[in-house]
């Protein structure tokens, strides 16, 4: 039994298995803790010995743990740098990440540490996105703690942001935290060089070739044999665990309900210029008010970018990654996520109905997590949380005709129906430009408007008052007629408006003056008439009145010239006149209804822009749970 | 700022509007027409209907 590194405490004898100890500071001093089961092949193109870098110092993986929380193990590579310092580092579901443990005071004890709650380190922010009770399966080379073979190990992991990822470790009894493990997720070409990588053979993925699926016995080919923990026959659509080594094992034979995937397993496209595969399908559903809805998601792989999805619902297509929940910061009904707000869209609970193909964790038919969509379109945020774990994704809305480019379909996709949470509006962009253009134009008018009213001379030019007489004897007509008057000569100096205004105290009755405009050196004459009308009474205990004892007119395009102004009155009762009326008349005037008029028009657009983005988003949110 | 087809014909309105709102001052047009006898407020529940025969009109006469 060798211990190639001072801070190692435990190592595996290679012959026997025996994991044997360090007792206390003297290396002769061993004690065996017990036999080490074998370890289980769960692919990994690591092995004992190799050196890597991490950076600019260079390490060694001197051993290896497995662990189990009972849905299959994972490794924990123990890497000593020349330095002298250790860390761990991490392969689960296809992921790399490489942490250092640091006593940290003051976290959260094992009861506390619930998934999705938050933990600071210094500046910062963690989000514990998975807490178990896990043991120690197997092991091979050195450990830097005595652990007995089969002791219960307690963690919860956190996801920080830009990468950051720490495990809490809560030791064996799983109470107060002992250490916490920070780090980074990584790859594996950014640690070891790829002549290292590529000496290393993937035994499973050799061996992968040939499997045959155990209820039919078909070929079950696996694309990815060092990531696939379930695969399906394509033959009798069973369910299969390949996470076992070189070995197919029956996990169901039952057939899941829904459509089958309209783009192929095993076909590839181009995505943002990565090649993407379709590795595996599901359809999941939801219910709603009792009602059950469908969507598909079609899994996708590409070398060196790891797993996306490709979700169909009403057959909108979105493409999702997943991203760090460090990088997620939840504030009631939004999240926070680089810098966009993201609003909960539909919370509830996402069932798997049927499945396909092959998957990187260990996929069951009727697997149920919780989900909660948050939208920013085209953005959607998605929370998916499981008995003791918590995953984010982002997804981005992709068109139809792009996906069906991009992976060569023969036959074309569905159409979309409805709204989707995450589909951008086609009215935006048009609304906010419209927007902009109006307003522009708006200040373009209005300045133009105020330079026309600062112009504007605005000048009486004529005002009189007459008293009209009670008609003696009584007329027996219907309507009386007073004097005609005329004014005296009046100059408009320039090309104008004329606004001509009548008052008087008329009470149940009205009055109505005629005039003539007569321009005394051209005699052209312009009739025109104004009228007031008053009224008022008591209905059924209401008092009500309507019309006015003022109204005025406009008379436009008024040339330059001198002016008189010809008045008759009329009223009704014809033995009831209005005591008295006047008449007065401005010159150049500024009217604000044409500027009202003009900016009605230039915002009829935006309007009727605005009107549609809101029936398109109120379609949306139609569909919203929330 | 604003592109395709609707930005275009929005933007052309938009001049359009403009262009005419000056035209409009600079002439002096007025919309509000003058008033006529018969629409002169009666009392409520009846129908005014003025000077029989006078035939009264919006606008220019031409006459002296």
């Amino acid at each position: 039994v060798e211990f190639k590194a001072g801070t190692s405490l435990l190592s595996v004898c290679a012959h026997c298995s025996s994991a044997v100890a360090r007792v206390g500071d003297d290396i002769t001093e061993l004690e065996i803790l017990g036999q080490v089961a074998p370890l289980a092949d769960i692919g990994s193109p690591l092995r004992l010995g190799t050196r890597g870098h991490y950076k600019g110092e260079d390490f060694q993986l001197i051993g290896r743990v497995q662990l189990d929380y009972g849905r299959g193990p994972w490794n924990e590579w123990y890497a000593s740098f020349d330095r002298g310092s250790w860390g761990w580092i991490a392969e689960a579901q296809g992921r790399v990440y490489f942490t250092f443990g640091k006593s940290i005071p003051d976290l959260p004890d094992y009861a506390r540490a619930g998934v999705g709650s938050a933990v600071h380190v210094g500046q910062l922010r963690f989000v514990i996105v998975e807490r178990r009770k896990a043991h120690f399966s197997a092991a091979e080379g050195e450990i830097p703690f005595r652990a007995t073979p089969g002791a219960n190990v307690y963690y919860a992991d956190c996801e920080g942001p830009n990468g950051a990822f720490g495990t809490i470790d809560y030791g064996s009894e799983g109470k107060a935290a002992e250490m916490f493990f920070v780090g980074d997720e990584v790859s594996y070409e950014a640690l070891f060089d790829k002549s290292v990588l590529a000496d290393i053979t993937p035994g499973r993925a050799a061996a992968a070739v040939g499997l045959n699926c155990p209820n039919c016995g078909a070929p079950v080919p696996l694309r990815a044999p060092d990531d696939a923990q379930r695969v399906t026959c394509a033959a009798c659509d069973s369910l299969l665990d390949c996470s076992k080594g070189n070995e197919l094992f029956l996990l169901s034979s039952e057939k899941g309900k829904g459509p089958g995937p309209a783009i192929p397993l095993g076909a590839a496209g181009l995505i943002d210029g990565v090649k993407w595969t379709v590795f595996g399908f599901l359809v999941r559903s939801t219910v709603v008010d009792s009602i059950k809805y469908f969507w598909e998601e079609y899994l996708l792989h590409a070398d060196g970018r790891g797993y996306a999805w490709l979700v169909s619902s009403d057959h909108h297509l979105s493409f999702v990654r997943p991203i760090h929940a460090g990088d997620v910061h939840e504030s009631g009904a939004t999240v926070r996520y680089r810098d966009r707000t993201f609003r909960l869209f539909q919370a509830g609970s996402a069932k798997v109905e049927r499945l396909s193909g092959e998957f990187y964790w260990k996929v069951e038919l009727g697997e149920t997590t919780g989900v909660s969509d948050y939208v920013d379109p085209p953005s959607i945020i998605s929370e998916e949380m499981a008995s003791g774990e918590v995953s984010w994704s982002s997804g981005e809305y992709v068109p139809v005709e792009q996906i069906e480019k991009a992976f060569k379909l023969e036959r074309r996709l569905p159409r979309p129906h409805g709204v989707a949470p995450n589909q951008p509006n086609p009215h935006t962009a048009s609304f906010h430009s419209s927007f902009k253009l109006g307003a522009l134009f708006t200040a373009l008018l209005v300045v133009s408007a105020m330079i026309i009213a600062a112009r504007s001379p605005n000048r009486e030019v004529f005002s009189k008052t007459e008293v009209i007489k009670r008609p003696s004897p009584p007329l027996s007509t219907e309507t009386g007629t007073g004097e005609t008057i005329l004014s005296e000569p009046f100059e408009i100096n320039r090309l104008g408006n004329l606004e001509i205004n009548l008052r008087s105290p008329v009470s149940d009755r009205w009055l109505f003056v005629m005039g003539t405009l007569i321009n005394q050196t051209t005699n052209e004459a312009r009739d025109f008439g104004v009228g007031v009308s008053y009224y008022s009474g008591v209905d059924d205990g209401e008092s009500w009145s309507e019309g006015s004892t003022s109204r005025t007119i406009y008379l436009g395009e008024v040339r330059p010239g001198t002016y008189v102004v010809k008045l008759t009155p009329e009223w009704g009762p014809a033995n009831a006149p209005p005591s008295a009326y006047t008449v007065s008349i401005h010159a150049g005037v500024f009217l604000p209804s044409h500027v009202f008029a003009a900016l009605l028009l230039i915002w009829l657009v935006p309007i009727f822009l605005a009107m549609a983005h809101w029936s398109f988003e109120k379609r949306r949110w139609a569909e919203s749970s929330t | 700022m604003i592109k395709g087809t609707l930005g275009k014909f929005y933007l052309a309105v938009c001049g359009f509007v403009l262009i005419t709102y000056l035209a409009v001052e600079a002439r002096a047009v007025v919309f509000e027409g003058t008033d006529l006898p018969a629409n002169v407020q009666g009392p409520p529940g009846s129908h005014h209907h003025g000077s029989a025969g006078h035939g009264w009109f919006v606008g220019y006469h031409g006459g002296k």
